[in-house]
């Protein structure tokens, strides 16, 4: 095998060995080589269901090969660097600079650093603009692609939305115009999804903030037909225990709560659900190509599918052929005893009625105690509780609610409960995101916050109530670049050159080194953290995500009137994502 | 109940223990071939295998030992048409009861290719086998994790103290090696067979050893 006496020296070798069952024959005759390259370790890479979509998808097209490449551990990266080996792939261990494309998935704002690292791995330069012909296309997508900017510069072209259909069109593209760049992306920019960064123009105001862009609308592209669009009948299976490993079914897309802090529940609208027929034909055949002893029902929020007692009706033979069936993603009541005994996570979000009506966060404190005594009898022995502090219009009075809504669990955890289960609270920092009501909000300070935790902490530990909390500098960042443009990229470029990678690995997190890129680049990050007014042009505007920035506003005003908004099940609110007729509410 | 010799070569020899585990239930339960499970609130399939060696080093002789009732033919072609590449059943026998070769191995041999060990036989087998100690300091003697040393046609093949009873860690004996071989560079190390002992204390092939239960 290449590269075995490197592999010896590093830990967890399988991360880098390919091989893995239901992986791609890297020899097949193809036209296209491509390389899904995936920001953050194998670990968390073999987890995503994007990933193991688009993986099969690409490997099933008869002129694609699509191998894998994750972000190396630093022991490898050390290695690689010290003795000049150029990143490879783990299929066929080619280095990444042989691929015609290299498709970077982003998923999460503290990973920006490691896709300069994997370049570098790679020998490329950072900057479309300095990569020329003879060097692979380096596109990219998904979930940060709502606010694609502060990395926009480093790609040729990103996909904003769901990648299935328009990488089809992608590639189908690039024979076409294989060796003519140029002409590819300009044609590319007309297929919905596509956006190409070297042709949009951002004017800037003298204070800093946006004038306006100087190119059409990017439309977000998203799959009208999820019942028929692609889903693979089997998954990669990894060689080492990933964080998810397990076969794992999607039951919809897009979410009819409409919580205003949630980016994923307004960015992933229209709401699209897949049948239950496709859904249990599917879970059938996944354990059957996989031998996985789980398969999850994975959504926004799982609870709410229409036909979810159906459904799990008609996955009983798998449970029979001792198959756990696992619902993550439950709002706080109707959740399936007989399915979910053993952990159980709420989110109630925020701990005092008024505030989780602000956020619309539809469960009042009675569903709360329902909820908690229906888990307990169930038999629950690990309940999980998040929380959010730092949301808008949030007192004290609101973090105290936090501690007495744990309080409760414990309290009725002993007289309902069976045995006594651990209760375990956690609480996130609120972070602002684009195409959410909240897009306008500023981020709680870091005194505030670290005097939130230290509240909270304090009063968990005298109850002897498990606490863990984010970190408020990992955080800050991410907020910075959620909300950020593409003047961000240069910080990135800075904090990559100090040595920042991993960042969302509180080990390798070094927020100093973070604070000193922002200044050498002479950028304040307060000016990502602030409020913006409603009228401000904001980076992501020229997406077309198919949520009206009306609506956002109209959701904005009624969070601080304290007005909930109906879940959409009751009936269209008119947020705007039923344009096309594709929402299956509406 | 049935007991079988598995590979771990190429990309699985990198696999851990516990994953591989995992990796064998998948693949008997992908072959569609039934086996029992344990009671309880999280069941597992019943399997237990032979004890784990170093990452990265191939192996002829892993074993497992299953509680199905499919016949031994049977189960080797199921099992080799759904397995992961590399961890493929060499042979299977039906056994009447768990033969725990975790707890009976007691020796496994090694072959180490390698032209410069070719006729350093008679020194090898006299002098005494070094390591150091893993903190960097003292000097740590391994030479009774040694049980013998014999030529092969291309290095020799060693065979050491595994499991239980006494282990002699194949990389700690190549490392003893590389200290009093100085150009010594194993083209392929390779576990090509496991030794168990009886309940007399003789040491015998473990399919010597499954053999006295076989169904
Ligand atoms: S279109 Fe109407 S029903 Fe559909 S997500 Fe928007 S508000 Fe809800």
């Amino acid at each position: 095998m290449i590269y075995t006496h490197i592999l010896k020296k590093v830990i967890k070798p399988a991360r880098y060995t390919g091989g893995e069952y239901n992986s791609c024959d890297p020899a097949k005759p193809h036209e296209i080589s491509f390389c899904f390259c995936f920001p953050e370790p194998y670990e968390v890479a073999m987890s995503n269901l994007g990933m193991k979509i688009l993986y099969h998808m690409l490997n099933d097209r008869p002129d694609t090969v699509c191998e894998r490449c994750f972000m190396p551990w630093p022991d490898l990266s050390e290695i690689l660097i010290r003795q000049d080996i150029p990143l490879f792939s783990i299929e066929s261990k080619k280095s990444l600079r042989e691929f015609d494309i290299l498709g970077f998935s982003i998923h999460h704002e503290l990973c920006y650093t490691n896709i300069l690292h994997m370049l570098r791995l790679a020998g490329l330069p950072f900057y479309a603009r300095e990569r020329g012909e003879g060097m692979p296309l380096v596109i990219a997508g998904g979930p940060c692609s709502v606010n694609p900017e502060p990395y926009a510069e480093f790609f040729d072209l990103i996909v904003v939305g769901e990648g299935e259909e328009c990488l089809n069109s992608l590639l189908g593209l690039y024979l076409e115009e294989k060796g003519d760049r140029k002409r590819f992306l300009e044609r590319a920019a007309a297929i919905e999804g596509v956006y190409v960064p070297s042709l949009l123009e951002v004017q800037y105001s003298s204070d800093g903030t946006i004038r306006g862009f100087l190119d059409p609308k990017v439309k977000k592209t998203f799959v009208r037909d999820l019942d028929n669009s692609y889903f693979p009948e089997r998954m990669i299976i990894p060689n080492i225990e990933a964080v998810h490993d397990r076969a794992v079914i999607e039951l919809f897309r897009g979410c009819s709560n409409g919580c205003r802090f949630c980016q994923a529940g307004f960015a992933t609208r229209p709401i699209r659900y897949r049948s239950k027929g496709k859904l249990s034909r599917q879970a059938a055949k996944l354990i059957e190509s996989t031998g996985y002893e789980e398969i999850s029902l994975s959504s926004l929020s799982t609870g709410d599918y229409p036909e979810l007692r159906d459904l799990l009706d008609e996955l009983k033979p798998l449970k029979e052929k001792w198959t756990n069936i696992s619902l993550p993603s439950l709002r706080l009541r109707g959740f399936y005893g007989e399915f979910a005994a053993g952990s159980l996570t709420f989110a109630p979000e925020a701990g005092t009625q008024r505030l989780r009506d602000v956020i619309n966060k539809n469960i009042t404190d009675e569903d709360i105690e329902a909820a908690f005594k229906e888990a307990f009898s169930a038999d629950c022995s690990n309940l999980k509780l998040y929380f959010m502090t730092g949301l808008p219009t949030e007192t004290m009075e609101d973090i105290e609610g936090i501690a007495q809504v744990a309080l409760l669990a414990k309290r009725l955890s002993r007289s309902e409960g069976k045995r006594s289960p651990s209760i375990t609270v956690s609480s996130s920092v609120f972070l602002p995101k684009p195409f959410t009501p909240f897009q306008w909000e500023a981020m709680d300070d870091r005194q505030a916050t670290l005097e939130k935790q230290a509240y909270l902490r304090q009063i968990f530990r005298k109850n002897r109530i498990k606490y863990s909390y984010h970190d408020y500098d990992m955080s800050r960042l991410e907020a910075i670049f959620s909300r950020g443009d593409r003047r961000l990229s240069e910080v990135i470029v800075a904090a990559y050159r100090k040595g920042c990678t991993l960042d969302s690995w509180t080990e390798f997190f070094d927020a100093k080194k973070w604070d000193e890129a922002f200044s050498e680049c002479g950028i304040d990050p307060g000016f990502y953290l602030r409020k913006r007014p409603f009228d401000e042009v904001l980076p992501w505007d020229f997406i077309d995500a198919h949520i009206s920035r009306k609506y956002l506003q109209r959701e904005c005003e009624r969070a601080y009137a304290g007005v909930t908004t109906r879940d959409c099940r009751l009936g269209c609110n008119g947020c705007g994502a039923s344009a096309g007729g594709c929402c299956a509410l509406c | 109940m049935l007991t079988f010799r598995f590979q771990k070569v190429g990309a699985a020899a990198f696999i851990p223990h516990v994953n591989a585990m995992r990796h064998i239930t998948r693949a008997i339960r992908r072959a569609g071939i039934e086996a029992a499970y344990s009671q309880g609130f999280n069941p597992h399939m019943n399997v237990y295998l032979s004890p784990p060696m170093p990452l990265g080093f191939e192996s002829l002789c892993e074993y497992c030992t299953v509680d199905t009732k499919t016949g031994a033919e049977e189960f080797m072609r199921l099992y080799n048409a759904h397995c992961l590449k590399g961890m493929e059943c060499l042979e299977a026998a039906e056994v009447v009861a768990n033969p725990n070769i975790a707890a009976a191995a007691a020796a496994a041999l090694y072959e180490i290719e390698d032209p410069a060990l070719i006729g350093r036989l008679d020194e090898l087998q006299r002098g005494r086998f070094t390591v150091e100690e893993k903190d960097g300091g003292a000097e740590k003697d391994i030479t009774e994790g040694v049980l013998a040393i014999e030529r092969t046609p291309r290095g020799i093949s060693a065979l050491l103290k595994y499991g239980n009873m006494g282990n002699l860690r194949i990389d700690r004996f190549l490392e003893a090696l590389a200290r009093r071989i100085p150009d010594f560079k194993p083209q392929r190390v390779v576990k090509a067979r496991l030794y168990c002992c009886d309940g007399s204390g003789e040491i015998i092939p473990a399919q010597q050893y499954i053999s006295k239960i076989l169904r």
